[in-house]
């Protein structure tokens, strides 16, 4: 149940983000259309071909007439292939025709060209529209685009300078559409998770409280009459708290979110009565969670199989000790206790087995029981 | 405080519990109701703050029984307006809800999980109308936490060490009497050591608001 809430299906996603950023990049190039008719009008006694500049102007225009709307309107598209295409395309012409239109010895040379920031929208479109390596891909391209424009313009002088300046450019154009992919991919992902995390909230604001008060009043009125009733009503009320509060699709296990899961297993599995007592703090290392994490899961067992507890108290804190720091869990049954040396051989493998995951993380364990008086795991960290 | 109005033990049995029920949702008043049993006389029954509070000035029972979420400011509200008049106690679906801290700090008796069992429950509710301070362990690790971050800001704890030990032996689930045994202490001993602590949280309370009303320039 709860791995079918989680996820925010990418079909209704509202593309708001990707509708902001190709916003900014629309921007980007009505500023680089207008900057490149400046330069061309301001160069126009340097054109060779002024007719061909003054084609490739036009059509830069109508492309980014169109990509704006598309941008604002109908992102969908905008983000499509033949959009993307056209707009790596226009990139690509202007270089070509920076080099055609303008006499010899433009390339290379001090001054502006015809391209302007045109080909850092195009890299970044694509890598927004189809990720990190079409937008490398799309950026290597620009760098080939560059050595035809210096071609066209008749230049043929690959020394030092002029060679590891097209590498420059090719290389920096590659590297900008992966890190403009990878950050959209990056901020797709956290807008995901927000969103998750929202539609989380929402649902628990507005329903958990009269469903877990039902299941839990189902679970209490079946308990003796219909187990297999009350088991299912414990059942969905764990998923549910695991959902709301648990952080269901969290990647990286913490030390809350791995005591929750332990002791719901305890409660579904062996129907234990289980309460988690955890003080606010910061967890520890991942290694440590696991190892405290999976400690407790074999008290719990050992509690519910062996003592015959009635109820457990898990209890944890992140920040115990004289000055604080160290993870201190405690794992209370009232069940009937025992004496280490006088249980089977099964159970010491699963006490020696506590002990031996938290010495594995530098942490240690102890256990103190009594007969009759119940078992008190207790666990450090390193 | 809980004084016993509800019937004079005339033939040695303990005098019955007079409790007024406050939760929104009908079905689970009947459910503690009929987990209540004989100890205890249900003397009214709200659905939200308002007509909880109404209730309680009326039959000034022994024990409020009262959900954290209601309509009209939910548990907070009936426990600031009748802390004074008899001990409520919180029962919650929610382990670790920080709201339960501004209920506890307000003047509530206590809190207790819906999902503990009926003989607990019940154990639990006489205690409260005795005047005992019901706490689970979950509410105690809230507390320590509390206090954790009240000794970061202030630079000094607001609990002694005794005290700092008795709280977490309850967030440890030891009850009264097993802190007693272990502390060389009478059980008596360990709960008012509890009941010093909640003081402590109203005084840190109270001194906030204090401290924000200046800040503020509020009367």
């Amino acid at each position: 149940m709860a791995g079918d809430l989680t996820a925010v299906p990418a079909k209704i996603r509202s593309l708001a983000l990707e509708r902001s950023m190709l916003k900014g990049l629309a921007v980007l190039r009505w500023v680089s259309l207008f900057w490149v008719i400046g330069v061309a009008i301001y160069s126009r006694s340097y054109l060779r071909h002024p007719g061909a500049v003054i084609a490739a102007l036009s059509l830069a225009g109508v492309v980014t007439l169109f990509s704006t709307r598309f941008a604002t309107m109908d992102t969908a598209r905008a983000l499509r292939l033949p959009i993307v295409v056209a707009d790596v395309g226009t990139a690509l012409m202007l270089y070509l025709v920076d080099g055609y239109g303008f006499g010899e010895n433009h390339v290379f040379n001090p001054g502006q060209s015809l391209t302007a920031s045109w080909p850092v929208c195009a890299v970044a479109s694509t890598g927004i529209a189809f990720g990190p390596l079409a937008g490398a891909a799309a950026g290597g391209l620009l760098g080939f685009g560059r050595y035809l424009s210096a071609v066209l313009n008749g230049f043929d002088d690959w020394g030092g300078n002029t060679f590891w300046s097209l590498v420059n450019t090719t290389v920096f154009s590659a590297v900008w559409g992966f890190i403009a992919g990878w950050i959209a991919r990056q901020l797709r992902v956290a807008e995901n998770e927000v969103a998750t995390a929202r539609a989380r909230e929402d649902f628990a604001r507005t329903m958990h409280d009269s469903v877990l008060q039902t299941l839990m009043l189902v679970e209490r009125r079946t308990r003796s009459t219909d187990p297999q009733l009350a088991d299912a009503a414990r059942r969905t009320d764990r998923e549910l708290r695991s959902y709301l509060f648990g952080g269901a699709d969290s990647v990286v296990e913490t030390l809350a979110s791995g005591l929750r899961r332990v002791v719901d297993r305890a409660i579904v599995d062996f129907g234990l009565n289980v309460e988690l007592s955890a003080v606010d703090g910061d967890g520890p290392p991942g290694e440590v969670v696991s190892a405290v994490t999976a400690a407790t899961g074999e008290a719990l067992v050992n509690a519910a199989k062996h003592a015959r507890s009635h109820r457990v108290v898990v209890f944890c804190d992140p920040d115990d000790g004289p000055n604080g720091g160290r993870l201190f869990v405690s794992i209370k049954d009232d069940g009937v206790g025992f004496i280490r040396e006088a249980i089977d051989p099964s159970r010491q493998g699963l006490v020696g087995s506590i002990e031996a995951r938290m010495l594995a993380v530098g942490g240690r364990a102890e256990i103190v029981s009594t007969p009759g008086k119940g078992t008190e795991v207790r666990l450090w960290g390193p | 405080m809980g004084t016993m109005t509800g019937g004079t033990a005339t033939d040695g049995a303990p005098a019955l519990i007079r409790v007024v029920l406050a939760d929104d949702h009908q079905i689970v008043r009947a459910g503690v109701r009929q987990e209540l049993g004989a100890r205890f006389q249900v003397v009214g029954e709200a659905d939200e703050a308002g007509g909880a509070v109404d209730v309680i000035e009326t039959q000034k029972p022994d024990l409020v029984i009262c959900d954290l979420h209601m309509p009209g400011g939910g548990g907070l509200e009936v426990v600031r307006r009748c802390a004074t008049i008899c001990p409520i106690v919180i029962l919650t679906v929610s382990e670790a809800e920080r709201d339960l801290l501004d209920v506890v700090a307000a003047g509530a008796a206590g809190y207790l999980l819906k999902s503990a069992s009926s003989a607990d429950l019940r154990t639990a509710f006489v205690m409260a109308a005795a005047g005992e301070p019901v706490f689970s362990p979950s509410l105690a690790a809230l507390l320590l936490g509390e206090f954790r971050r009240m000794a970061k800001s202030t630079g000094a704890s607001p609990l002694s060490d005794r005290e700092r030990e008795v709280l977490q032996l309850v967030a440890r689930g030891r009850s009264y009497g097993e802190i007693g045994a272990e502390l060389y202490i009478s059980p008596k001993t360990a709960e008012n050591h509890v009941r010093n602590i909640l003081g402590k949280l109203h005084l840190s309370r109270r001194a906030d608001l204090v401290r924000y009303a200046v800040q503020h320039g509020l009367d």
